[in-house]
């Protein structure tokens, strides 16, 4: 059966390779390549595949050559109209690995489109971005494609459903999580997704909400809960940065949020204090020295993901720091030395 | 011109750069979805500006800030909040007013974390272009992460590649492999090798379990070839193959053998085979029974599931009876040039054996003792060979033993040492006397099968010291006296064995004495067989009974051990030859009761006597002695005060010393 994605168009400004194939945007496109210019272009595909063609038809084909292959120079002729042939085969190629790359890069400009959209300034271009609903629908028609594909297809779902949780239908991200099988899924991120996704719903759902108090104390055993397999979580995940990162920022954040909730105002302040203290064990020292001096780029030796964990803990940190000077000094909490240490840096308290 | 042998090669290689290129256009797929970048959305945070003791503050403030205020901001509700606020801790319903009252304090505008860390990096890099799309994306991607799998894309790549590569060598082995032999088993590994998508495998194990597969199972497939010149290698490699098909999972099943399992299948599909290769129309009358019993091994080696250290002896029977069915196909030609007689007695008794499902139960040793009585009786009586008497002895004759050794409540009496050793006893007796077979062989079988039930209530090794005690003295007794074959000799001594070895079971005898108050009472009935033989309940056992009751009841330790056996025998010798008005004139139990009545007497008057004219050894004789006059009638008193009695112990005691000095002078 012809597949009907066989022939996706390519946005006007995709750069494809010598072999049609979609630029690959993988994680290497964040590392520095010059400290002034940190994101780097991603590699081309590297990879060509052949298409369905049959048996028949190639037996033809090679008996046409023969056919025509007689006199002087007839071997090298043959020869050439084979090279000839397999680069035609080769060319067709990337056809299964095209599409995926699509839907990576589509579901990746919507998501953010949809994030970024919060910030007028930087409103996604209407014709870079894909319509929203075409990336669930590519994904849908690709897994059913190839179900034996299940590896793709689990990762896959997992995308589907991050992208729903950015359209807010939380439904149906948790429907998509739900048909991604844990075992057909390797990489620590997607496990990580897949493992945590009921707390993850349950925070999209209830982060933006304005919680009067009997609410928030309501969502408390749900925050509790999340709390707890976020840091099982944090931990298992350990050799995967930008993963346990995220994973630890989406924690503090839901510990920022319920701090509140302890009925007394030492309660609430060693529930900050355990955020903080908790949240700052990924950061490393060359992560606190940065902090305590942060002029020009975050490091000139940083990777990317040490980039995004710095960057990204200004808000956090800077949260925690106001709910904690709101209370009298006799509830402040024990603070550890290194979420101390970030608390009082210039990074966190000065403008920059 | 190109020949067709290039153009298929060619067709061939575009065949396997077609599959190539598709299968690892599947697996780049696979690793830019597992592996691509994703952009995961931090959602926006809403939080109260103040914590919720600042609210609380806040609100008491407004209360108190408000009050006296006309028009009153707080209208109907300063009532229930200063209610709420009065409270410790304040009710969270307070909170309701905070929302309320500071709108802009309670709910200030979103926290949206990736908003801000879009401004941090704007701040903290401020030369990138943060317009174009693509950079933007990248400072959001969260990457993969680590893989969990043992084989990464690159590893996976390699194998997808070794897969092609092998399909391709599988389909034209014979261009780099000239030998016929070793080119047949090249393809057959390639083939295995490549029959799954090696780029599926994830881990090393499966991979490598595989590839060990692969080659193994290859090397059986390619049997032929590898086998041409050596039959034998051929006959192992048939039985893997045989095993392989009939395992459970064929595909493991030699990856099963490498872990030490599958190893019965194994071996018993190599019996087959072994049967089969040595069964073939060239081998001789040996081998092919050989191979009979080979063929009848391998089911049962198949089932055994206890493993090979009991099979034989587990399987002893199944062997025998497969060796018995092949040897009376192929006997006429083995035993060809014996005399007919041994001939025919050995085809028959093999074929009996053949045919009786308990032979197995008969030791190799066992056979062989009752071929010499079966040839023995049909020696001394050749008609035994003849039209229905032949079939109808061979039977009566197998199916006896073999009932006997297969019963439930023997086997379970007797180890199988024991068991045997009281058969051979009588197999023995039997080789000696075939005569004793007589027309009905399973007469005396049947003997030997009630005393083996008699010593039942006895722990295995008195049953057998006193079972072979009395096979050996029934049998051999009958055997010296053919008159008794058709008595109730064998009866009586049944009975009185099944009587003493409860008496060893009470621990009142030991085995070595059960075994010979046996034979002093089959000694006793010969010599008065009819008397014996008239009393319906065992005399002999009642002898014993009485005599222990005597004992007891004289509450002396005199006779016990071998005194007790003598005195045993010595009466049985009396009412032998003076019993007859006794027993005949008496109930059974009036017999022992007077008996034990004499015994006890005696005994008391021997307390008395020991060492003024009476020792130990002569106490049976004189006890004897005593039943002798009580037989007579001489004796009514059994009073060991009785004048008439201590002067008829005293005559008994001195004639015993009297006998006693002239033996010693004879001697």
């Amino acid at each position: 059966m012809k597949n009907k994605y066989l022939h996706w168009d390519h946005e006007p400004n995709d750069i494809l390779s010598e072999r049609g194939c979609v630029r690959s945007t993988s994680r290497s496109a964040f590392a520095f390549r010059r400290a002034s210019d940190p994101f780097s272009r991603a590699p081309r595909c590297g990879t060509a595949a052949a298409g369905p063609l049959d048996t028949a038809a190639l037996r033809r084909f090679m008996e046409n050559i023969i056919s025509r292959s007689r006199g002087a120079g007839a071997r090298r002729s043959f020869k050439f109209s084979f090279l000839c042939f397999l680069v035609a085969l080769l060319a067709v190629g990337c056809v299964t690995r095209r599409q995926v790359a699509e839907i990576v890069s589509d579901s990746n400009a919507a998501i953010l489109a949809t994030q970024m959209g919060v910030e007028v300034e930087l409103a996604p271009n209407p014709a870079t971005a894909a319509p929203t609903d075409d990336v669930a629908r590519k994904i849908d028609a690709f897994i059913a494609a190839h179900p034996e594909q299940k590896a793709t297809a689990s990762a896959l779902r997992i995308r589907q459903a991050v992208f729903y949780l950015s359209q807010k239908k939380y439904d149906l991200a948790q429907a998509a999580f739900d048909v991604a099988m844990l075992q057909d899924l390797h990489s620590d991120r997607d496990r990580a997704l897949k493992e945590l996704s009921p707390h993850i719903v349950w925070w999209y759902k209830t982060a933006p909400r304005a919680l009067q108090r009997p609410e928030l104390r309501n969502e408390l055993p749900n925050a509790n809960k999340a709390l707890v397999a976020f840091q099982e979580q944090i931990q298992k995940r350990a050799d995967s940065p930008d993963t346990r990162d995220f994973l630890a920022e989406m924690r503090a954040w839901i510990g920022l949020k319920f701090a509140e909730a302890g009925n007394t105002s030492k309660q609430i302040g060693q529930r900050l204090g355990a955020v903080a203290n908790d949240y700052a064990g990924i950061f490393d020292d060359a992560d606190l020295a940065w902090f305590a001096d942060p002029r020009g780029t975050p490091g000139k030796e940083a990777t990317a993901t040490q980039i995004r964990r710095r960057l990204r803990a200004k808000a956090i940190f800077k949260d925690a720091m106001n709910q904690l000077q709101q209370l009298d000094a006799q509830d402040r909490p024990v603070i550890d030395e290194r979420a101390k240490r970030i608390l009082e840096s210039r990074f966190i308290t000065e403008n920059p | 011109m190109l020949s067709a042998e290039a153009a298929g090669l060619a067709i061939s290689i575009t065949k396997g750069l077609i599959k190539l290129g598709g299968r690892l256009d599947l697996l780049m797929a696979e690793r830019t979805a597992v592996g691509g970048p994703l952009v995961i959305p931090m959602p926006p945070v809403n939080k109260p500006a103040l914590i919720w003791p600042k609210r609380v503050e806040k609100l008491k403030t407004h209360l108190a800030e408000t009050k006296g205020l006309s028009p009153d901001p707080l209208g109907e509700d300063r009532k229930e909040l200063a209610n709420l606020l009065a409270q410790d801790p304040v009710p969270d319903e307070a909170d309701r007013f905070f929302f309320r009252l500071f709108p802009e304090l309670a709910e200030p505008p979103l926290i949206d974390p990736d908003a801000e860390y879009f401004k941090a990096l704007k701040t903290h890099l401020p030369t990138v272009d943060w317009s174009d799309k693509d950079t933007r994306l990248a400072a959001f991607y969260i990457a993969s992460g680590r893989d969990d799998r043992q084989l990464g894309y690159a590893a996976r790549t390699a194998l997808l590649v070794a897969d092609v590569i092998a399909e391709f060598g599988a389909e034209n082995t014979a261009l780099f492999v000239r030998d016929n032999r070793v080119r047949g088993v090249v393809q057959s590994i390639l083939e295995r090798f490549a029959k799954p998508d090696l780029e599926g495998f994830d881990t090393w194990s499966p991979l490598l379990r595989h590839a060990l597969g692969a080659t193994l199972n290859g090397l059986v497939d390619a049997q032929k070839a590898l086998a041409q010149e050596n039959p034998w290698l051929d006959a192992v490699l048939s039985a893997l193959a045989l095993a392989r098909e009939n395992a459970a999972d064929a595909d493991n099943y030699l990856i099963g053998l490498v872990h030490g399992e599958g190893y019965p299948l194994l071996v018993s599909q190599g019996l087959l085979v072994a049967g089969e290769r040595l069964g073939d129309d060239g081998a001789d009358t040996f081998q092919k029974l050989v191979a009979d019993i080979l063929i009848h091994a391998a089911p049962l080696v198949e089932e055994d599931t206890k493993g090979f250290s009991d099979f034989f002896k587990n399987h002893w029977g199944d062997l025998l009876r497969a060796g018995l069915t092949s040897l009376e196909k192929h006997g006429s030609t083995l035993l060809e040039g014996q005399s007919p007689l041994l001939r025919e007695t050995l085809l028959a008794m093999i074929g009996e054996l053949a045919k009786t499902p308990d032979s197995a139960f008969l030791s190799s040793e066992l056979v062989f003792k009752l071929a010499e009585s079966a040839i023995g009786a049909v020696a001394n009586k050749p008609e035994l060979l003849k039209g229905n008497l032949k079939k109808e002895w061979f039977r009566d004759l197998v199916v006896s033993l073999a009932k006997t050794l297969s019963a439930q409540g023997i086997r379970e009496t007797f180890t199988r040492e024991g068991l045997e050793s009281v058969v051979k006893v009588a197999l023995n007796v039997l080789a000696d006397h075939p005569e004793l077979l007589g027309d009905e062989p399973g007469v005396h079988l049947e003997l030997v099968n009630a005393v083996l039930k008699a010593v039942s209530a006895v722990d295995s090794l008195e049953a057998k010291t006193i079972a072979t005690a009395a096979v050996s003295s029934a049998l051999g007794t009958l055997a010296n006296h053919p008159e008794l074959v058709d008595s109730p000799f064998g009866e009586l001594i049944a009975g009185f064995t099944e009587q003493v070895a409860k008496l060893v079971a009470a621990k009142s005898l030991t085995g070595l004495q059960a075994a010979d108050l046996i034979s002093a009472a089959a000694e006793a009935v010969l010599g008065n067989p009819a008397l014996f033989a008239q009393v319906k309940e065992n005399l002999a056992g009642a002898v014993v009974e009485a005599v222990l009751k005597g004992v007891k009841a004289s509450q002396t330790n005199l006779l016990a051990g071998d005194g007790l056996v003598e005195t045993v025998r010595e009466i049985l010798d009396v009412l032998a030859l003076r019993g007859r008005d006794l027993i005949e004139n008496n109930a059974l139990k009036d017999v022992i009761a007077r008996l034990a009545g004499a015994v006890s007497a005696g005994l008391g008057r021997a307390e008395k006597e020991l060492g003024r004219r009476l020792d130990l050894p002569r106490l049976p004789e004189v006890l004897a002695g005593i039943v002798a006059a009580l037989a007579r009638g001489d004796l009514t008193e059994l009073d060991p005060e009785h004048p008439k009695f201590k002067e008829l112990f005293a005559r008994l005691a001195e004639a015993a010393i009297a006998r006693a000095q002239l033996e010693g002078a004879v001697s």
